[in-house]
């Protein structure tokens, strides 16, 4: 089935019916062993920052290795599936962020940002050091939390995020 | 509001442009400390303003209002002010210049909180305290920390702390609106604010004097007496930051946007923005993206088609014909964007999907080659070969084999 558009002449008309602020999820969980079936979701990039443990992730057909600091950015045709690391002595425990495909392209054209769209067949993976782990832990805490602002709010804490991750990939 | 005092204080000098918000400027934080009166200061975009220490008044559009620690005001291009400190005391402030392409960005249409009817005709003032002070101090000490930083992610952060502090102002004044009696308007102030709005439309003093029960000339006095400006320098005035937001959105000639916000004749339009601006439309435009880009709606949507779409049996015709677009438009974007073509694009993504489907399932070769947009399962093969060297039937084994 397609989907049906009408016309998008210019400004935010397009994306104003495909973005809604609202269209992020966030969640944490703790993976006990090895989390069966493969996950992809159409439509939806998934953000995951891992807060503790260990364990590895396999997407599509490449395995990366997770620790805690690791973050991994997966676009709509990444299959994916957590494993953690039972030998490890701490449970593994991952936050993870969905946003719709529209909305984060709505993000990536923040005027301010410099980088233009690209597309990466192969998911982004980054390692963090503490300093920034724990300052988008405060970030992904306060999304969780957020009573008060509603979805506005918790899309501007995405931004800083994805600004936050930009800015560990450029000093890689 | 306290200060519902419907008398205009006269302005008694010209008044100052760009004061917090030269060009460079933007999105970063500026301290200042008052011992003595600002000029009258007329801004072309817009400006938080956080007193974090001392007493005074500030003036906007001939109301006065109270400046003590921990008041928050947003200052709009519709508001003339002048922050005066009290005798004796020191007045710190922390300002930030926020554009308004960028406020357009962030705001989310339909979001009616951010309207511009109610942006402008809001009170432009709030008194913090308890959470809300910590709150905004808050974020403005990371916004302090973000400007020392300069790098691929900081534009985004500062634009999303921007976006906080514009969201957490418009919650306050929700709420103190609803709680205290309405906040009325002086004259001219609904005036410019009436200028503001509609001034892509063909205004005439003689008609809006009408609408507000005034003759001509006093309109003009009216407006001379708290902008320092009558009536078609206002007009002249809004008109020019319209299309400065505009030029700003990319896509669209300057003729196109001449006639948009309301000028009848190019060349008035070109002579206006080079009194306003001070430079020519081009020499803005060019200014004002060395630090940022252009919002391209077209590109983000042709990618946006093809992300959602390529399992479908899409060419580059159907994509076209969706988005209202020529072919020959989409071709030269992701040309110049991507340097592919419409086809290759879609090709990697279905590889890629193709990819994924071999490795995690046992669906035979030929029901994938569908699930992911191929015509057949010859095509399939053929181009799974050109991409990965090998057949997919060789692939699904060779990943396969390291399977937990």
């Amino acid at each position: 089935m397609q989907k049906k558009y009408s016309s998008p002449i210019y400004g935010q008309d397009y994306f104003s019916k495909y973005v809604s602020p609202s269209e992020i999820y966030i969640h944490k969980r703790s993976i006990e062993a090895n989390n069966g079936h493969f996950e992809q979701h159409d439509d939806q990039m998934a953000l995951l920052l891992v807060n503790r443990g260990r364990g590895k992730m396999k997407v599509n057909t490449g395995t990366y290795a997770l620790s805690r600091g690791s973050v991994i950015f997966l676009s709509p045709y990444h299959f994916h599936r957590v494993i953690a690391d039972t030998d490890f002595e701490e449970p593994f425990e991952v936050t993870e962020i969905h946003v719709s495909a529209s909305t984060q392209l709505y993000v990536t054209s923040c005027p301010y940002y410099r980088n233009t769209i690209k597309i990466h067949p192969a998911p982004i993976k980054i390692k963090l050091d503490e300093e920034m782990t724990r300052q988008i832990e405060a970030l992904t805490e306060a999304m969780m939390g957020e009573q008060e602002f509603g979805a506005l709010s918790r899309f501007y804490a995405y931004m800083r995020i994805i600004g936050l991750i930009e800015r560990a990939a450029a000093k890689k | 509001m306290k200060n519902n005092d419907r008398k205009i204080q006269p302005l008694h000098e010209k008044p100052r442009f760009k004061f917090f918000t030269e060009f460079d400027k933007l999105l970063t934080l500026q301290k200042f400390t008052f011992q003595e009166s600002t000029p009258s200061i007329f801004e072309d975009e817009s400006v938080f303003l956080y007193i974090n220490a001392g007493f005074g008044t500030i003036r906007v559009n001939g109301m006065n209002f109270e400046l003590r620690p921990d008041t928050f005001c947003w200052l709009q291009s519709n508001h003339i002010f002048k922050i005066t400190p009290d005798w004796g005391e020191k007045l710190e402030i922390s300002a930030c210049a926020i554009d308004y392409p960028l406020i357009t960005y962030l705001a989310f249409k339909g979001d009616t909180q951010l309207g511009l009817s109610a942006m402008t005709s809001r009170p432009p003032i709030i008194y913090c305290d308890g959470d809300l002070a910590d709150k905004v101090k808050m974020l403005f000490s990371d916004l302090e920390k973000e400007c020392l930083i300069e790098d691929a992610g900081s534009g985004m952060i500062r634009s999303a702390i921007l976006g906080q502090l514009v969201l957490i102002f418009n919650h306050a004044c929700v709420k103190l609106y609803k709680a205290e009696e309405p906040f009325v308007l002086n004259k001219a102030w609904e005036i410019h604010n009436y200028i503001s709005i509609y001034c892509a439309h063909q205004l005439t003093a003689e008609e809006v004097a009408k609408d507000f029960g005034l003759t001509e000339k006093s309109l003009n006095q009216e407006l001379r007496m708290t902008f320092g400006m009558n009536f078609s320098q206002l007009l002249t005035r809004a008109r020019i930051n319209l299309a400065a937001s505009t030029v700003l959105l990319g896509e669209l000639t300057f003729n196109y946007v001449s006639y948009y916000v309301g000028f009848q004749v190019d060349v008035a339009f070109y002579r206006a923005f080079n009194e306003v601006k001070g430079m020519t439309p081009q020499e803005y435009q060019k200014l004002y993206t060395s630090n940022r880009k252009i919002v391209n709606e077209t590109e983000k949507s042709i990618i946006h088609y093809i992300y959602l779409n390529f399992r479908e049996k899409i060419t580059l015709s159907t994509a076209a014909k969706e988005l209202y677009l020529s072919e020959n438009v989409i071709r030269s974007i992701l040309k110049r964007s991507f340097g592919t073509n419409f086809h290759a694009l879609l090709t990697e993504y279905r590889i890629r999907y193709a990819e994924a489907l071999l490795v995690v399932s046992d669906i035979p070769i030929i029901d994938i080659a569908n699930m992911a947009g191929f015509n057949s399962a010859q095509t399939f093969t053929r181009l799974f070969k050109t991409a990965n060297g090998m057949p997919p039937n060789a692939f699904r084994e060779k990943y396969r084999g390291d399977e937990a």
